[in-house]
């Protein structure tokens, strides 16, 4: 293109071609045109040559006006609109909704060729007839940037505390969302090996397994202890664990054949006889400890056959039809309920080497043992927890005896005991004997003596099961003996002859101690008085009475009151209900 | 893994079980703590040690 300059014009070359521009008008005037026109460039550097290129009047001034701010916005506007007008051969002049717009074309032409409305893609490719209609994509969405990486990238992003002097130079360039992420895999915080348990204590995994267990070991067992109660797939027995299909397994046919055995014996039986008798399993053989463990919890889901009687290191398996332990008069829930006062008791004491223990008159008459705080503290605790008795075998080296001895433990409200003592105690003691109990190497074996000395003949209270009535008789006793419990008829010769308290009375501690007062004491007009030394074997006889027991019923029910003289005790008979 | 990514009773709780089979005979609890403590050890510790 070549054409002569007008007279004030300038000629331009567009940018990147080899186009020439004149731009007419004034001085100021041709340097507006020729800023529009390179703007208007810029602005459609990617059009084609003849698409109109256009911009508005307010935004030209708004460009000029931040250009130049201190030149008078308005005579700016003159120049500029006057501009366009003597540059009519470059810059067409519209309206759009009341606004001005100039438009030109890269070629510094007024006139431009719209471009051709492109039509939709599906219009220009229909589908042909009975074609498969094309399954319509899902719209794929990128997967949510999980939070971790979020805060990663945040954190990666968050400026180092440096000072001033050592920070280094503003990096303008801001890294992309993969440079993030890369960056936040590549740069992990360092690990964590601190642990806070619910209970406020630390675990700190770089210490040894010692120093945490020493430390929090309980709580850790605790938790651990939940969880493998709570999955199905292992067995537990006496605190042990193990998965239940890697168990031995064992036959209905299996479990007859010892049920029959522990018949046969009489006795319960250990898992280690019964392994090694049917079974033949040794307790050196390598796989030892899984058939005994398997065998264990599998007669425990037997309760129908089975009953566990075992103490903690022997386990012990009773059936239905052995010879029955207890007492001819008394059945195990009336003894349960005598004991009950037992369950209030909490007497702290320490543990001892030997349970020494003075028999009273229902002791000695039903052959039982209270499991009060000492005898629990001594005796071998229950090894399961649903565990209702033990099988005891008490060893009586003075008469190359043995007999079977059940302990119940204490459950809802029936107090524990010990008993299968009655033979013995009726052969050897008397009411108020001395006995020492020692522990063997097996857990559930005991020895009990006596203190040994020469004969003595004493006239002592015995039951009369004929007459249902006590009495005294000639006895011949070579045991040593705690006087003040022993029921001689030279002592308490007014026992002689009473009768037996109906069972409904016995029940009640009440009553069974205002009996004493009544069977013993000294007779003042509607009271009677005894003394508590007295009132404590008496009470024993229709039912058990420890000291503490005896000294809360005397204090606590009002038909009884302390009398003037110190140990002595008053019972208002008139006022009994 | 961290420390206080562990949830005890589940975590490492699978490798405790495998440990107790093959073991081939029952356990206390006390030698199961002291194992389950040991496989959560590891587990911290390694992360550390791949760390360094």
């Amino acid at each position: 293109m070549s054409q002569a300059p007008a007279v004030g014009a300038t000629r331009g070359v567009a940018p990147y071609m080899e186009i020439e521009i004149e731009f007419r008008g004034r001085k100021e005037e041709r340097t507006m045109a020729e800023q529009v026109f390179s703007l208007m460039l810029q602005q459609g550097a990617m059009y084609a040559l003849d698409a109109p290129i256009r911009q508005s009047l307010g935004s030209l001034l708004d460009h000029f006006k931040a250009k130049h701010p201190r030149r008078d916005p308005e005579r700016m506007s003159r120049v500029l609109q006057s501009a366009m007008e003597k540059n009519d051969h470059i810059f067409a002049r519209e309206e759009h909704d009341g606004e001005v717009v100039y438009m030109t074309t890269r070629l510094g032409r007024p006139e431009g060729r719209e471009p051709d409305r492109p039509l939709p893609p599906r219009r220009l490719h229909k589908p042909p007839e009975n074609a498969t209609p094309t399954p319509r994509r899902r719209a794929v969405q990128r997967p949510p940037m999980s939070s971790f990486w979020v805060s990663a990238a945040i954190r990666q992003m968050q400026p180092a505390r440096m000072t001033p002097a050592e920070a280094p130079a503003p990096h303008v360039a801001i890294p992309t969302i993969e440079e993030v992420a890369i960056a936040a895999v590549s740069r992990k915080k360092a690990p964590v090996t601190k642990l806070t348990l619910d209970d406020g204590t630390e675990i700190d995994f770089r210490e040894s397994e010692e120093v945490i267990l020493a430390q929090s070991g309980e709580g850790v067992a605790g938790v651990l202890k939940e969880a493998l109660d709570r999955d199905f797939r292992l067995v537990s027995f006496a605190g042990q664990w193990f998965p239940e299909d890697r168990l031995e397994h064992f036959s209905k046919g299996r479990l007859n054949e010892i049920r029959r055995y522990i018949l046969e014996e009489e006795i319960p039986l250990s898992d280690e006889i019964i392994l090694g008798d049917l079974l033949f399993k040794s307790p050196r053989d390598p796989d030892y400890a899984l058939w005994a463990f398997s065998l264990n919890a599998r007669l425990l889901r037997e309760k129908k056959d089975f009953e566990y009687v075992g103490v903690p290191g022997t386990n012990l398996w009773a059936v239905k039809g052995l010879p029955v332990i207890g007492s001819r008069d008394l059945k195990a829930s009336e003894i349960g309920q005598d004991y009950a006062y037992l369950l209030e008791e909490q007497e702290e004491v320490e543990e001892s080497i030997v349970f020494e223990h003075f028999l009273t008159f229902y002791e000695y008459r039903h052959g039982v043992l209270p499991y009060d705080a000492r005898a629990q503290a001594f005796f071998p605790p229950a090894a399961l927890d649903d565990q209702r008795s033990a099988s005891l075998r008490f060893e009586i080296p003075q008469h190359y005896e043995a007999y079977t001895v059940e302990l119940r433990y204490p459950s809802g409200n029936r107090g524990g005991w010990l008993w299968g003592l009655e033979e013995m105690f009726h052969n050897s003691l008397v009411a108020g004997a001395f006995i020492i109990i020692s522990p063997t190497q097996e857990p559930n074996v005991f020895v009990l003596q006596y203190m040994a000395t020469d004969a003595q003949d004493r006239r002592l209270l015995v039951y009369d099961e004929r007459k249902r009535r006590y009495t005294f008789d000639d006895v011949i006793f070579y045991c040593e003996v705690e006087e003040s419990l022993l029921l001689s008829e030279e002592r308490f010769p007014s026992l002689r002859n009473s009768r037996s308290m109906a069972p409904s009375s016995r029940k009640r501690p009440a009553d069974a101690v205002a009996e004493a007062f009544v069977r013993i004491g000294t007779k003042q007009g509607q009271q009677y008085r005894a003394a508590l030394v007295d009132l404590l074997p008496v009470a024993n006889i229709e039912r058990p009475f420890s000291m503490a027991f005896l000294r809360q019923v005397l204090a606590e029910v009002d038909v009884f009151e302390p009398a003037d003289e110190e140990g002595d005790y008053l019972y208002a008979a008139g006022e009994e209900g | 893994m961290d420390a206080d990514q562990i949830r005890l009773g589940e975590t490492g709780f699978e490798e405790l079980l495998d440990w107790l089979q093959e073991t081939g005979r029952p356990q206390t609890l006390a030698v199961l703590t002291y194992q389950y403590v040991t496989i959560l050890r590891n587990k911290v510790l390694e992360e550390r040690e791949d760390e360094a």
